[in-house]
């Protein structure tokens, strides 16, 4: 191949060159990193840290009941406590940007003239996006790029002891190996002997931590714990791939392998495509292995022709598109706002501030609990020093203790309360399980619906109904009863009270800026749809539509009208189930949400259609898009289902007064109709 | 855009290698992808087998008539125990025998109720709904009683048991289910019918009534199921056992403690642990229907020595139905109570059955053992 160097630019190219890409990278990297914290682990990280801090030098075993040997990664977390026990939120997130800017200007200077790398630095910017948030992961990318450096400086001691260091502070130093392999040759380096005799004295380094030659195992089964575990064990654990993900993910890394073998024909890059590729089989680990990728690509001579860069039309409309659509992309959230967008502070699912009002009153005792995942783990912990928890998904990895972490789970959603005996001889079944492990505390995501409904009938019962991660108490348990009484006095006021839901802009909230809502008025939803499920898997669908209708009102998205179809479902079954029909108004809302009227588990002759007792047609359409005040304004008609949709209009925005006097007339009209039955019974449930 | 790559019409030595690098690669990445795609999506959905319960395996179990060619006297004197019988699908003759013309009238509330039969199945009428309930299943082996459940799907794709509110009694007459409060009996909609079990709950119901209750995607595979409680309910790794029928290395429940062998007769009777320390009392009148919970309570129990091994089995055979005569049960009492070197309260009478584990009518005409033996007041 024949390379060819680019032609020496003049001042005023020179100028355009930073206008053009160095605005365009620099604006990526800050909008990349102001957005608020949503890294999952981040609480569970920062309590270890505190734990390190206080003395306990197996933190681990300190706070899960499960952990019996010390970490390896002992000081993981002890920075960002450091930095939170300095500025709070806000000095992680000064944190961030500062990792996020470092690493734009570190790119830029890789940029050079040259179009391909700058097209490849703003790709890469994205792809390490996650490692911005302070977290084990951003100190294995910053020692990613120091190993690099001192590697090309042939500074070899200094990376046998960053390998101490970094074993100590995280499990992803396993990657010193593949990035050691990868840069020793720019060197005069001695041959492939002596590469592997460093390697071998790098697994040593990497073993120089409390736990000794296990921590180097705990970082292999952590790099790649489909190799220990089967498959579905991951799941729902953080550590796993979706299939469709990781075979584009695989696709496209070794794609780019490819393309990066012809510039440097070396059997070592073979090792660490293979060994990244590896890496990027672990979601995880994606970022990690994007920047040693980018690393090797960045470093290669340009393997094709450049012309001068003012000579290049196009270069910078290019440029700036792709710069300007990732701009907009994280300002707004993303496709669905499926991700965090332009703010500041802590992002709603990982907000401390509820846990610790559930658990003020327990802040000094000493329960045990099971959390579902490590963001309950972390914020748990965080409110209540005194709590231990059973396991978490990673330490569960390590330990070898996944499948039954992950059965546990699996009990509690498929409701085995019982005890039963598995066919591998082992006991399943959540209730005794919890209770010979002292377990008093449950705390559950609310993406686990299964869960949640799964727990209605028993006596464990939620201390809240709103926050982040739902903490579950057993009733008859003094400590717990006035906050289960209370929360039992909400799901009444949510249900059957004349409640109604408003969403709020998130700017007034301490913890959380949205700078795109307080500049658009396009306000962040997800809180209020994911609020909207926890209320329909704990059958509280009046209390879950009454979420979702101003969110629908004030446009809604797919997510909101997916959810929206749900309650509607369950609506339906339940009117089929209590009266033996479907109401006109079910029916038609949900033909106008997917386009036909079924109902899983209703058969479809019982789905019976009236023509002549059809609700109007600008009703259901103002019903589906939230504005019950039309909707009920819309209906003139005295007929049974006509009557009995007013009804429903008015109970479910809170109208109470309005929606007793269409029961009366109802009642004083048909009397003997199941749909008047069907509101009388929702009245005597109340 | 315009691509400014020069390509050379012959290759050097170079790059044909590195030609050569370019297609291996391209190589591993089909091959990775066709891996990824062949092997997770697989292993993502499915439970391996032997996390499931012993009952809900992927492959039916080792059959009844399997048995049978070894153990013939077990399994005929089985077929007319209790756990043999305890649930009956809604086309079963015996279904319609029991359930069919029978009526019952709330005299409180005036409410209706008729099973009728219609279109081979067995349908309960009543003047609280406007749509009749099909008997799918008819739960219980007839002993205290049994209740005829619906089943339906719900909207999360889960298995829901309806449980009717009227059972069906010895005296071959219905009346209001067991367990149903004053309150319960009268309320309006579906529940004044049948009791809406959620999908965990109804999956809780079946576990105990079945020997083998198959899941899809865990979904309920009712139409696969075996009912009744059969031979490999309890006796577990029959198939091993069927395979090398000489290592003879069935399920031994000898070789478990009492409390493991009460317990796993408790998986379904109930286990002291399912319940709260509050209910776990003898003023709870309830506990009377849950004997392996109350057992395990007693002093008996509790201070037992290994040569007098007391558990369900030292009273009951599991494979027959229950002997209803209380000298037998007294003649268990006494092999402990003879003698001083056993246990230090020797027997003063013959009759400690009707004092020490008196029988309790906690519903009309239905009485419970109570098999918390202790003085009463």
């Amino acid at each position: 191949m024949i390379l060819h160097t680019s032609h020496a630019l003049s001042p005023s190219d020179e100028g355009n060159f930073n206008l053009t890409v160095g605005f365009p990278i620099g604006a990526a990297a800050l909008v990349l990193s102001l957005q608020p914290l949503s890294n999952v682990e981040l609480w569970w990280q920062l309590v270890r840290g505190r734990t390190v801090m206080s003395g306990e030098w197996a933190p681990s075993r300190f706070l899960l009941s499960h952990e019996v040997l010390a970490n390896g990664d002992w000081l993981n977390g002890t920075i960002a406590w450091g930095v939170f026990l300095w500025g709070g939120i806000a000095g992680l997130m000064v944190l961030k940007i500062f990792v996020a800017l470092f690493t734009g200007g570190r790119l830029l200077k890789k940029c050079g003239r040259s179009f391909q790398r700058t097209f490849f630095c703003l790709t890469l910017l994205v792809a390490v996006q996650p490692v911005f948030d302070p977290s084990s992961s951003t100190f294995d990318f910053l020692s990613i790029l120091l190993v690099a450096a001192l590697a090309q400086k042939q500074r070899y001691f200094s990376i046998a002891a960053w390998a101490v260091v970094w074993a100590n502070f995280s499990t992803g130093a396993i990657w010193v190996i593949p990035v050691f392999v990868a840069f020793v040759h720019h060197g005069r380096m001695v041959g492939v002997r002596g590469t592997a005799i460093w390697v071998c004295a790098l697994l040593v380094c990497l073993s120089l931590t409390p736990r000794g030659p296990l921590s180097a195992v705990d970082m292999l089964v952590l790099a790649v714990p489909w190799l220990f575990n089967e498959a579905v064990f991951l799941t729902g654990t953080g550590y796993s791939n979706s299939p469709v993900t990781m075979s584009v993910m695989a696709a496209i890394f070794m794609g780019l392998s490819a393309l990066v073998l012809p510039g440097t024909v070396r059997s070592r890059k073979i090792i660490v495509v293979v060994l990244t590729g590896v890496g990027v089989m672990t979601a995880r680990y994606l970022p990690l292995a994007a920047t040693v990728s980018g690393l090797i690509l960045i470093d290669l001579p340009d393997n094709v022709r450049l012309k001068k860069l003012s000579h290049f039309k196009g270069m910078r409309v290019v440029v700036s598109a792709i710069a300007a659509t990732i701009v907009i992309w994280n300002v707004a959230g993303g496709i669905g706002g499926r991700s965090d967008r332009l703010g500041w502070g802590i992002a709603d699912s990982i907000d401390l501030r509820f846990t610790e009002r559930d658990l003020q009153q327990h802040q000094n005792s000493h329960l045990k609990a099971h959390c579902t995942d490590v963001n309950g783990a972390g914020l748990l912990l965080m409110a209540c020093r005194s709590v231990q928890v059973l396991d978490v998904p990673e330490a569960a990895i390590r330990g070898d203790r996944l499948q039954e972490f992950w059965l546990m789970n699996h009990d509690l959603a498929t409701g085995r309360k019982v005890s039963f005996i598995r066919q591998n001889g082992t006991e399943g079944g959540w209730w005794c399980e919890l209770i010979n492990k002292d377990v008093s505390l449950l705390v559950v995501s609310p993406k686990r619906q299964a869960v949640l409904t799964s727990l209605e009938p028993t006596l464990w019962k939620p201390l809240s109904l709103d926050s982040p991660q739902l903490v579950f108490g057993v009733a008859g348990i003094r400590r717990f009863n006035s906050q289960i009484l209370t929360t039992r006095s909400q799901r009444d006021l949510f249900e059957y009270g004349g409640w109604r839901h408003e969403l709020y802009c998130r700017t007034s909230v301490p913890s959380h800026t949205d700078l795109w809502a307080a500049t658009t008025g396009f306000l962040d939803v997800r809180a209020d749809i994911r609020q909207a499920g926890v209320f329909r898997a704990m059958a509280m669908n009046v209390a879950a539509v009454r979420t979702i209708l101003p969110v629908l009102d004030f446009g809604g998205r797919p997510s909101c009208q997916q959810e929206f179809l749900k309650i509607q479902q369950q609506f339906a079954w339940y009117e089929w189930l209590n009266s033996g029909q479907v109401s006109a108004l079910r029916r038609q809302v949900l033909h106008r949400l997917q386009s036909e009227v079924s109902v899983p588990g209703v058969p479809e002759g019982e789905l019976v259609s009236d023509k002549t007792a059809a609700i109007p047609n600008d009703a259901i359409l103002s019903y589906c898009s939230g504005d019950l005040t039309a909707a009920t304004a819309a209906l003139t008609s005295q007929t049974v289902e006509a009557q009995y949709a007013k009804h429903v209009f008015q109970w479910e925005s809170g109208d109470s007064r309005n929606a007793d006097t269409t029961l009366s007339m109802m009642e004083a009209a048909y009397p003997d109709h199941p749909l008047t039955a069907m509101i009388r019974l929702q009245r005597d449930v109340q | 855009m315009s691509s400014n790559v020069e390509t050379p019409r012959n290759g050097t030595g170079t790059e044909r290698g590195v030609h050569r690098y370019a297609v291996a690669v391209s190589g591993l990445t089909f091959v990775t992808v066709v891996f990824a795609l062949m092997i997770v999506p697989r292993s993502a959905v499915q439970l391996p087998d032997h996390v499931f319960p012993l009952n809900s395996a992927g492959i039916a179990p080792v059959s009844e008539e399997k048995c049978f060619s070894c153990h013939e006297d077990h399994v005929v004197r089985f077929e007319e125990a209790p756990h043999h019988n305890t649930l009956l699908p809604g086309d079963d003759p015996l279904v319609t025998e029991l359930l069919n013309g029978k009526t019952f009238t709330d005299a409180d509330s005036g409410a209706e109720f008729r099973y009728a039969r219609r279109d081979k199945s067995v349908w309960l009428e009543s003047s609280r709904r406007s749509r009749p309930l099909r008997v799918d299943w008819l739960f219980g082996s007839g002993h205290h009683a049994r209740t005829p459940v619906t089943v339906v799907e719900n909207p999360g794709g889960g298995t829901s048991v309806l449980q009717h509110v009227m059972s069906w009694y010895p005296d071959d007459a219905i009346g209001w289910t067991l367990g149903l409060t004053e309150e319960q009996r009268d309320r309006p909609g579906i529940e004044g019918v049948a009791q809406p079990h959620t999908a965990q709950e109804s999956r809780s119901c079946l576990m105990c009534h079945t020997t083998w209750l198959p899941e899809t995607e865990d979904r309920l595979d009712l139409a696969r199921t075996l009912p009744n409680v059969s031979c490999t309910r309890c006796h577990t790794q029959a198939e091993a056992h069927v395979t090398h029928a000489e290592n003879g290395n069935i399920q031994d429940w000898s070789a478990l403690t009492p409390l493991e062998s009460v317990n796993r007769c408790g998986e379904c009777h109930r286990r002291a642990d399912h319940f709260t320390a509050d209910e776990l009392s003898t003023s709870n009148e309830l506990l009377v229907r849950f004997a392996s919970a109350s057992l395990v309570q007693t002093s008996c129990f509790v201070n037992q020595l290994p040569e007098t091994r007391f558990d369900c089995m030292t009273c009951h055979d599991p494979h027959e139905r229950a002997s209803a005569n209380p000298v037998f049960y007294d003649q268990r009492c006494i092999v402990c109570h003879q003698s001083n070197a056993v246990c230090s309260f020797s027997e003063t009478t013959d009759e400690c059955i009707s004092c020490h584990m008196p029988k309790i009518e906690i519903h009309e005409g239905l009485k419970f053992t109570d098999h918390w033996i202790r003085i009463r007041d």
